[in-house]
């Protein structure tokens, strides 16, 4: 990259000869639009900084001229990603190499984890060298949760819409096998650098009908460029579709950069933009602040009595230092993170005549009787931390005569504890946001607290290489490394290993010819479990001993006794995966283009998935007295009781019982430019099958248990191999990108197939396919194959009831996307975006239906305002 | 069938459909259409005849306007040739080519405006305003390239708004949702346009693009009506230089998706749909759940071009052909049932040029097109509407320099008839109309820059039959009757304008402003007509570099 003041940053990629010198003529323009060699789309054959697994990158030209409001919206630029309408609509997460499935039958079915969730969660968040956790994020309701708060991102992934575009410098998306420097994921690592240099103020307004957001982007070098202080922020709000939704959301975020670079490096060596001799010690100070706030105020003309509220800020603070030896390099990495969570929903419900009690702890009550509509309202107050550090020693490139040398050398440990200090799950018991619940058996959800929950602790350390060989035209490079990952049992790094896993990773590249590149690489990955998943809510069981329901309200009686169960599962720990990848790079320069082909298969085993736990508990049956209608006297219960019968309860526990598996291809083709039309098309895409399924049995049918509870006619139910779903789908984009480099104008459009989308579930649902069977005693009694078609067992051999075996194609669809950048008044720019230009709607099979985003469309100005500050 | 037959005057009248869009002021250029008349208002109108958006086989009709300026200050004078007449793409770089003094424009506006008054139709907003900005330009491209571009951005408030949501209710198809309310609504708009040409083997080649988006909601008001279209427009043409005469031939082809779609949400206002089907007097359905609309259109148009050179006079001459379907439904569904319209047209357009001695250019346009429709409702079965139009109007263009003083002259005429004929109903409209209209402004130059001003005026009369009112029943007497009677009615309309140029080191700081007025020449109350006036006013500010 080539800078220079009052011109844009000019990048032009060259090779470099073995021997000799270079020279090159690089044009520099006012304007970034009026650059020649302008690339506004992701380099898909880059490799991310220390890294050899497959990446793409995307570089602050393609950031700029993508319309985006956040980090999200960049990935857009990534092979198979569906295009979305820009703005904050909804929670953001992000999976890489992974689709959604239905939940049929899977770890999904009942409130647990999805395969969503899982790969969200999987894909690691890094930003400014730190990752970002959404492992102590509480904001949900959990397994037994009715009234879900709707941007909540509990349990997936981070939430993208904290990141604005704005503040983006580079991204780097490791699809493939990243590093042993990486860990807590398992589907890769998407590694942002954030802007932080000496740089014109920049100020950036962008207006839709629906979203209006507006960036201000400075930095200022002090004392002979020791000390850079960049400035970034951003203000955005989205409303919903009018016609259906009352929800607005805004963004604020403010984030300080200061780099202090002091002294020069002992060996010489130049720093990252190859101009500067690289410091002695370099602080890389970031202070990044954020709110996120969604609010969904009561419409009547779409639902009465509800409202939906939530509210996330958080502050973080990373300090990097960097202290450069003879020959290698000492960085320390020290992050805090903290985060207030507050999310408020309101629904009326209404709810049949039922016992009711509030306790808290165990024991008989005399309970009351609820009825009717009631506004039900909660709070989620939670307040995750996370403290993050990092000790690495990076070895500087052996100088070496011979064809094998060693390009670079790792070794790191990394401290990390996150915990929840939020006051929690708040409500009025009487008023539960609750009603299918309750069965005389399983009981309403009590309040909790969150900062209860314990604390999560991790250790981990990894060392890696990187070999490079060389011989005349070939090339070799080879990236092994390991990790081991240690998730404790106690609050400190010092308590003993819960769960810990040793993740070997390796990295191979060959080049026999310039022009060509094989590479392949394999490793295992591990992901830790939440908080949520590690302390889960206590469950209430509230069983009715006494339903007396007379019409005089005075003579009613309920009693009902409560139980308490920890749902917490000390054998849960990390889910592992193993990643393996393979492809080609064919590179013909600007004369043929270029295409890259990636095949992939990823394997996830031990993911956190709720599985239903069969229990008893006791229910004991009273004699009444002093029950004459007309007295107006609720009558009494006789003690002691007549008999004590069990009652079958079901623990939702989390277990690591989860199976996701992804394989693929990805490609991409970038065809050489066509001068005579400025023109430049490139084809990427990616096909995409994900299996995910559960090794836990499957309870069938929620209300057929409902009624093994409370009928004790029903002596057993059956149970099943838990279901698996699987989805594929094929998205191919086609870009066009036209530029005029005299106008200043670039025009991109965005065609995007959608092809192929299919979900399936596959189970065994005949009348032999039951496993065994629960008893009211809770016990699980297998039974054998052979002989499942006995005689007594009839009352087994129904249907399933609550899966089939099904495949539902989704119709192929195309969605067009129309961008044009202009140049305007010197070194501003001004781009007119139109997602979905054809306004497609609905598109209709047989037996189903794709509906496509509307149409969205705005208009963005881009002022830098130079000499604002004074310095550069 | 009784029928009203209605008789207008002289030959200085039309009727008020003679617009060529919504909105459009009368002009023989062609134009894409606007929603409402503040939206259209700081921009010279034979510059908006190259749009790809502009209709096939559709006319929008708009209520009656005074001319735009000839923008003697605001832009270059006409420019003959294929491309500025019909929009045929292949012709834009040869077009600029031959004006020596214009190969470079560039334009940014800023733009307040608004409109309200009694006299208009049914459907039309009771008053609108309009803030917003655009910016349009062209400019060489390499060697043997041009480009040109235009967009728009603007928010338009309707306070209150019509009966219905559609952006552009008065179009040849019968087919209109429209409810009972008239809630305040806002409106926000992009549109953009651009071409690009350049000599290829000797063929001018080219291609255009346009794209115009909106979304609307109803703000303020207990029921929520929302709704969006898109309409992506295209071309390609090639043309081809003969050496003799100055002769160009050329073709083109030209393509356009526009797509609505309306929500109507009644809660908690119920409210009343009346879905209008031709003349056939809509049901009245009280409603209490959304109703949702969408209107997809598709419609292609093939057209030749040719271009010579005699006398000093450059003439063009285009000739497109085209069809128009339209789809509406009601429902999202696999297969809803639809109503249809589809419709074929046909449109010729002239121009000359020349010089008229040292300091005068004399342009003239001329313009002849027609459209037969018919429209089959989902219903029914078989032919429920028929419809045809058709427009003969000419244009002078005259401007100069004459005793210090920039001087442009705007004369022409148009005449129109459309019939409608519904077989549901069994009521017919058989409607012959005139229009012209006139503008004159003066300029002068400064030391520091330059002023204008001037005047533009336009009149309409129309004879022919339309149902009485008496045939119609209460719904129609309330939504058709008033819009019959303004389109048979004699109106008039004047606008006087300002503009300010001052030159800067670089470029040019306009600032302008408009004010208009319509009113009906002769009042005809027992018809419905809408009496009383209506009067415009627009404020700009911009640069030209």
């Amino acid at each position: 990259m080539v800078r220079r003041p009052g011109y844009a940053p000019s990048r032009v990629p060259f090779t470099m000869p073995s021997t000799g010198s270079f020279t090159i003529d690089i044009p520099l323009a006012v304007n970034t639009l009026q650059l020649q060699q302008l690339i506004v789309t992701a380099d898909r054959t880059g490799r991310a900084r220390g890294e050899l697994g497959t990446a793409s990158v995307i570089d602050r030209d393609a950031i700029a001229n993508q319309i985006a409001s956040s980090l999200q919206g960049v990935l857009e630029l990534l092979p198979g990603v569906p295009l979305q309408p820009p703005g904050l609509d909804a929670a953001a997460q992000f999976s890489l190499r992974s689709l959604a499935t239905s939940a049929a039958a899977g770890g999904g079915a009942f409130g647990g984890s999805s395969a969503a969730d899982i790969s969200a969660s999987g894909t690691l968040i890094v930003l400014d060298g730190v990752p970002l956790s959404n492992n102590a994020n509480l904001q949900s309701v959990g397994a037994r949760g009715e009234v879900v708060p709707p941007a909540s991102t509990a349990g997936g992934g981070v939430d993208l819409r904290r990141i604005p575009a704005s503040a983006l410098e580079r991204v780097e998306v490791i699809r493939g096998v990243p590093s042993a420097r990486w860990g807590d994921l398992t589907q890769g690592a998407i590694i942002v650098d954030t802007r932080a240099a000496a740089m014109a103020p920049e100020f950036a307004a962008r207006f839709d009908p629906r979203t209006s957001e507006g960036n201000i982007v400075g930095g200022r070098s002090f004392a002979s460029e020791e000390h850079v202080l960049t400035l970034t922020t951003n203000l955005a709000q989205t409303a919903a579709l009018s016609s259906l939704s009352s929800a607005a959301t805004t963004r604020g975020a403010v984030q300080l950069a200061h780099r202090w670079r002091r002294g020069t490096a002992p060996d010489g060596r130049l720093s990252l933009d190859g101009r500067t001799p690289l410091a002695r010690l370099t602080l890389d100070s970031r202070v990044d602040w954020f709110q996120l706030r969604y609010d969904a105020p009561e419409r009547l003309d779409i639902e009465e009595g509800r409202t939906s509220f939530q509210d996330d800020r958080g502050l973080r603070i990373n300090e990097r230092a960097r202290l450069a030896l003879d020959g290698s390099t000492l960085e320390l990495t020290v992050s805090y993170d903290g985060q207030t969570q507050f999310t408020s929903e309101a629904r009326r419900l209404t709810r049949p005549t039922t016992p009711f009690t509030d306790r808290l702890t165990e024991g008989r009550t005399i309970g009351t009787f609820v009825e009717g509509p009631y506004s039900a309202a909660y709070t989620l107050s939670g307040a995750p931390r996370m403290l993050f550090t990092r000790l690495e020693w990076d070895r500087n490139p052996w100088e070496s005569e011979s064809a094998l040398r060693i390009a670079q050398t790792r070794v790191g440990v990394e401290l990390r504890r996150e915990w929840n200090n939020g006051a929690g799950y708040d409500f009025a018991i009487d008023k539960p946001p609750q009603t299918g619940t309750f069965n005389g058996a399983r009981g309403y959800d009590r309040p909790r607290r969150f900062d209860d929950a314990a604390p999560l602790v991790t250790s981990a350390a990894y060392a890696d290489t990187r070999l490079l060989f060389s011989r005349g035209d070939w090339i070799a490079e080879l990236q092994p490394g390991v990790r081991l990952s240690v998730l404790h049992d106690g609050t400190s790094w010092f308590s003993g290993a819960r769960s810990a896993m040793l993740e070997p990773r390796v990295n191979a590249q060959l080049s026999p010819r310039p022009w060509l590149r094989l590479r392949a690489g394999a490793g295992s990955v591990s992901k830790l479990p939440t908080i949520a998943q590690l302390s889960p809510a206590q469950q209430y069981f509230d069983l009715v001993n006494v339903n007396r329901f007379t019409p005089d309200p005075r003579e009613r009686l309920a009693v009902v006794t409560t139980f308490i169960r920890d749902p917490s599962n000390p054998d849960l720990g990390l889910a592992r995966g193993a990643k393996r990848e393979g492809g080609f790079e064919l590179d013909g320069g600007s004369k043929f283009g270029a295409l890259s082909v990636t095949w992939f298969n990823d394997r996830i085993r031990g993911a956190s998935t709720l599985r239903r736990d069969p229990s008893t508990l006791p229910r004991d049956r009273y004699a009444l007295a002093d029950t004459a209608l007309g007295s107006g006297q609720p009558g009494r219960i006789v003690d002691p009781p007549l008999f004590s019968e069990p009652v079958p309860i079901f623990l939702d526990r989390y277990v690591n019982g989860g199976r996701l598996d992804n394989r693929g291809v990805e490609f991409v083709a970038s065809l050489p430019t066509i001068q005579s039309l400025r023109t430049r098309v490139e084809i990427g895409g990616a096909t995409v099958e994900t299996v995910f399924g559960t090794d836990e049995r499957d309870l069938g049918p929620s209300t057929r248990l409902a009624e093994f509870q409370v009928d004790t006619q029903v002596q057993r139910v059956p149970y099943f191999a838990g279901a698996t779903s699987r989805s594929k789908r094929t998205i191919i984009t086609w870009r066009v990108v036209h530029h005029q480099p005299e106008l200043g104008l670039v025009i991109t459009g965005t065609l995007q197939q959608r092809l192929g989308e299919e979900r399936q579930t596959l189970t065994a649902n005949d009348s032999l396919s039951f496993l065994g069977y629960v008893t009211r005693e809770g016990e699980l009694i297998e039974v054998p194959p052979s002989e499942r078609t006995a005689p007594q067992y009839a009352d087994l051999r129904a249907a399933r009831g609550d899966t089939r075996n099904a495949i539902t194609t989704i119709p192929n669809d195309w969605l067009l996307s129309l961008q044009v950048a202009k140049s305007v008044l010197g070194t501003g720019r001004l781009s007119f975006y139109v997602f979905n230009t054809f306004d497609r709607f609905v598109t209709f099979t047989a037996a189903a239906a794709r509906a496509a985003p509307s149409t969205r469309f705005g208009v963005e100005l881009t002022l830098p305002t130079a000499g604002l500050w004074g310095g550069r | 069938m009784n029928r009203t037959l209605l008789t207008a005057a002289a030959a200085l009248i039309t009727h008020a459909t003679v617009a060529q869009t919504q909105d459009t002021p009368p002009t023989a250029w062609g134009r894409a259409p606007d929603a409402h008349a503040p939206l259209s208002a700081a921009a010279a109108g034979w510059l908006g005849g190259w749009s790809p958006l502009r209709t096939i086989s559709d006319a929008p009709r708009g209520m009656l306007r005074a001319p735009l300026a000839p923008g003697l200050l605001d832009a270059p004078p006409p420019i003959a040739g294929a491309f500025f007449l019909s929009g045929a793409p292949g012709a834009l770089a040869r077009d600029l080519a031959t004006v020596a003094d214009s190969t470079r424009f560039g334009e940014l506006r800023l733009r307040l405006a608004g409109a309200d008054g009694d006299y208009r139709r049914p459907l039309d907003p009771g008053a609108s305003s309009v803030a917003g900005a655009s910016g349009q330009g062209w400019a060489r491209v390499g060697k043997r390239g041009v480009a040109i571009g235009r967009f728009v951005v603007d928010r338009e408030k309707l306070e209150p708004s019509s009966n219905t949501g559609r952006v552009t209710p008065y179009v040849s198809s019968p087919f209109l949702a429209t409810d009972s309310v008239t809630p305040p609504m806002a409106r926000t708009r992009a549109r953009l346009e651009g071409a690009l040409s350049g000599d290829l083997f000797g063929f001018g080649i080219g291609a255009s693009v346009g794209l115009e988006v909106r979304e609307h909601t109803t703000y303020d008001f207990p029921l929520r009506r929302a709704g969006r279209s898109a309409h992506p427009a295209w071309s390609v043409g090639a043309e081809r230089a003969l050496p003799w005469y100055g002769v160009r031939i050329g073709a083109y082809a030209r393509s356009m998706e526009p797509v609505e779609t309306d929500i109507l949400s009644p809660r908690p206002l119920p409210t009343i749909y009346y879905p209008i089907r031709g003349f056939d007097e809509p049901i009245a359905v009280p409603i209490f759940d959304a109703v949702f609309t969408r209107e997809q259109r598709r419609a292609h148009a093939a057209g030749a071009t040719g271009a010579f050179t005699v006398l000093g006079t450059v003439v063009t001459v285009t000739h497109e052909r085209g069809s128009l379907a339209e789809d509406g439904v009601l429902a999202v569904q696999a297969n809803p049932a639809k109503n249809l319209w589809r419709a074929t047209g046909r449109e010729t357009r002239a121009q000359l040029q020349r010089a008229v001695g040292d300091d005068w250019r004399l342009t003239v346009v001329g313009v002849d097109e027609s459209h037969d429709g018919d429209a089959v409702r989902l219903d029914l079965e078989g032919t429920a509407y028929v419809a045809s139009h058709s427009r003969q109007a000419i244009e002078f263009d005259l401007r100069g320099s004459l005793a210090g003083w920039r001087v442009a002259v705007i004369a022409g005429g148009a005449m129109t008839a459309r019939r409608a004929d519904d077989f549901v109903a069994q009521l017919f409209v058989d409607v012959d109309g005139a229009q012209t209209f006139g503008a004159l402004e003066l300029a002068r130059d400064l030391r520091w820059g330059a002023v204008a001003t001037g005047v533009s005026g336009a009149s309409s009369a129309a004879s022919g039959s339309v149902p009485a009112v008496a045939e119609l029943l209460p719904v129609n007497q309330r939504l058709l009757a008033p819009m019959l009677a303004y389109e048979v009615g004699e109106a008039r309309a004047l606008a006087w304008w300002a503009t300010g140029a001052y030159r800067v080191r670089w470029g040019t700081v306009l600032s302008s402003v408009r004010y208009e007025t319509a009113a009906p020449a002769r009042e005809v109350p027992e018809l419905l007509q809408p009496s009383g006036t209506r009067t415009g006013w627009s404020v700009s500010l911009g640069v030209r570099y």
